[in-house]
């Protein structure tokens, strides 16, 4: 035996993305502005200073002031209140879009990978046929069918993500199903299930999960874009992209209605944008050993 | 005479390659040609040959990790290539295999109590204690410290890793280990202890072994029979010691030749072949190996020799022997 030493797990995605993290600002501030905006919409029924359904005659699209710092909309709801309440909705909305694509894809590209031959084909085929849709359209087709509402929507933004995270599990899946671990499985009896799941999932799942929060600011934004031309979630339950459309129609007299939304969209996007720019490099194998 | 543990006959595999665009081509690799050979209880059996002979393939398909195309296996005169669902299971209990590259053989995330208890799991040997009692009378048989349970396999070295791979092959209690190069990855000083490891697994537990690899020395010191193989086929086997002192084959003799002595006495003899290991996918007409044969007659060219009785457990697949008989 070698000296005694600690027991350490394989340096996985996520402790090499700590330890890169610490050495990475940007990094480190795509983190702290995703914890920020997701905290602050978790916290809004507490932190939020109005109602953001309740309607004030008088104070009807007042600019940002002492009382109401981002304005108010033209029924005199506070923005900011509504900001905070509407990103619930568009961050619950594009998370769960996010791992619902995540779940289905990569088993989709476990399996496919993992089967291979003509099965293989055909269900790449089949992805490549959805890739071709921008999120936008495929999302708009799938809402336009179904109609406007949370689960619709999580399931048409889902949708759109389903081959992207299929394709990035399948490629390390023809690696990986080549390797002598997986033939040992095999040769003591392990079933296929056990084998995809117990043996390929946990080596793929670094990759997914870099895919995972670069996906997220997609999904925010396909939820905004979605809810911008009427399909997202019905008014009077605020999202930030139905926040800019409403203040579409003011906005060269009041554009605090749509400029603070989407700066709201910004932030988060630009947040997990360097977020995954920093899990990619982490688990970039060629970046390991710098 | 008695059942042997493993009878492998006419064992076949041929991979179909699709290749070249926009035109496709169907290649054939005949990586099995027909292998036939037996394993009796408690024998060390080797399988050497250059690379790309098939010897890993004839493993492979013997345990069904490729399937292969025809011929027959059977354990204990039961048809394991006939065998599905759960008889296969518990059939594949009796016959592992361990392999060559001990970084790429074993789970990076799982720790070695895991990967060792997960067959016992999956089978469903016992409780959790009599798992856990069992890893831990394999782990002293292979001569790791129970510390080792709790590790991730990055921690260890080569041959450390070798006894983990080892021991995975152990947990289920098989009679035939397949050892696919199993010290060709490691350092020479490393090789001599994995070989003593096996040597005490054949001893004590009267396990049978498979035993492929390149490197003559070990198979001369580990196999009591050996069978030698070129492009996919069997072209001498029989009791090791007599092979090598005595081979009959134009292919074994040359084989010998190459391998190093390690006796600074012996005379060299630089006899090597010449010409390069034919292609599998267009293998020369009659015996694959008159084009580098120094003995190569008119009949070599046309006709491939069937591999014939010579003396009694040797056998050999040359013309030379067919005349002389």
């Amino acid at each position: 035996m070698t000296a005694v030493h600690m027991t350490t797990r394989p340096p996985g995605a996520f402790a090499l993305f700590w330890g890169r993290a610490r050495r990475n600002k940007a990094t480190a501030i795509g983190a702290s502005l995703v914890l920020i905006m997701v905290a602050s919409a978790i916290l809004a029924p507490w932190i939020a200073p109005y109602d953001p359904l309740e309607q004030d005659i008088i104070a009807r699209l007042e600019p940002p002031s002492e009382t109401y710092w981002l304005g108010t909309d033209p029924y005199g709801r506070d923005i900011l209140s509504r900001i905070l309440w509407g990103g619930q909705v568009s961050l619950f909305v594009s998370t769960s879009a996010v791992l619902m694509a995540m779940l289905v894809g990569s088993t989709i590209g476990i399996v496919s990978g993992y089967v291979g031959g003509r099965f293989d084909r055909v269900v790449m085929a089949g992805m490549d046929v959805l890739l071709s849709f921008p999120s936008l359209i495929m999302g708009l087709l799938v809402v336009a069918m179904l109609g406007p509402s949370v689960i619709n929507l999580i399931l048409a933004i889902g949708l759109t993500a389903i081959a992207p995270f299929a394709r990035i599990a399948r490629a390390p899946t023809l690696v990986i199903k080549e390797r002598e671990f997986v033939e040992a499985g095999r040769a003591m009896g392990f079933s296929h299930g056990r084998i995809m799941g117990v043996h390929i999932l946990p080596n793929v799942a670094s990759e997914v999960m870099v895919m995972g929060s670069l996906w997220l600011a997609t999904a925010i934004r396909t939820e905004a874009s979605l809810s911008f031309i009427g399909l997202g979630v019905r008014p009077p339950t605020p999202t930030w992209g139905s926040m800019i459309r409403e203040g579409f129609e003011n906005i060269l007299d009041a554009p605090w209605l749509s400029v603070f939304p989407s700066i709201a969209i910004l932030v988060v996007m630009l947040g997990l944008n360097l977020l995954g720019d920093g899990l990619r490099d982490a688990t970039d194998p060629r970046l390991r050993h710098e | 005479m008695t059942t042997p543990l493993l009878e492998v006959s006419d064992l076949r595999k041929t991979f179909t390659v699709r290749r070249g665009f926009p035109r496709t081509e169907t290649v054939h690799v005949k990586a099995l040609a027909g292998i036939s050979f037996e394993i009796a209880e408690g024998e060390a059996f080797g399988l050497v040959g250059e690379s790309g002979c098939g010897k890993s393939t004839a493993g492979r398909a013997l345990l069904r990790l490729i399937e292969p195309d025809g011929g027959r296996v059977a354990y204990r005169n039961e048809d394991f290539l006939a065998a599905s669902g759960a008889r296969l299971r518990q059939l594949r209990q009796k016959l592992q295999i361990v392999f060559q590259d001990p970084f790429a053989s074993l789970n990076p995330r799982r720790t070695v109590g895991q990967t060792l208890a997960e067959p016992m799991q999956v089978h469903r040997l016992g409780s959790r204690d009599a798992i856990s009692a069992r890893i831990a009378a394999v782990l002293d048989e292979v001569g790791l410290p129970r510390a080792a349970l709790e590790k991730y396999p990055h921690e260890f070295s080569g041959g450390q890793r070798q006894r983990i791979g080892i021991a995975r092959a152990l947990v289920l209690e098989p009679e035939l280990i397949v050892a696919d190069e199993p010290v060709s990855a490691l350092d020479v000083s490393i090789q001599a202890q994995i070989l003593l490891l096996l040597d005490g697994l054949k001893e004590r537990r009267g396990l049978s072994f498979l035993f492929i690899s390149h490197d003559l020395g070990v198979v001369r010191h580990f196999c009591k029979r050996v069978a030698v193989m070129y492009l996919g086929r069997i072209v001498e086997d029989g009791p090791t010691d007599r092979i090598f002192d005595e081979p009959l084959h134009p292919y074994t003799k040359a084989l010998r030749d190459a391998s190093p002595v390690p006796d600074p006495r012996a005379k060299v003899t630089m006899a090597r072949l010449e010409g390069e290991v034919a292609s599998a996918i267009n293998p020369p007409s009659g015996c694959h190996f008159h084009p580098r044969c120094p003995h190569a007659m008119d009949r070599c060219r046309v006709e491939y020799p069937e591999l014939k009785a010579v003396a009694p457990g040797r056998r050999v697949a040359c013309h030379l022997h067919d005349q002389a008989a």
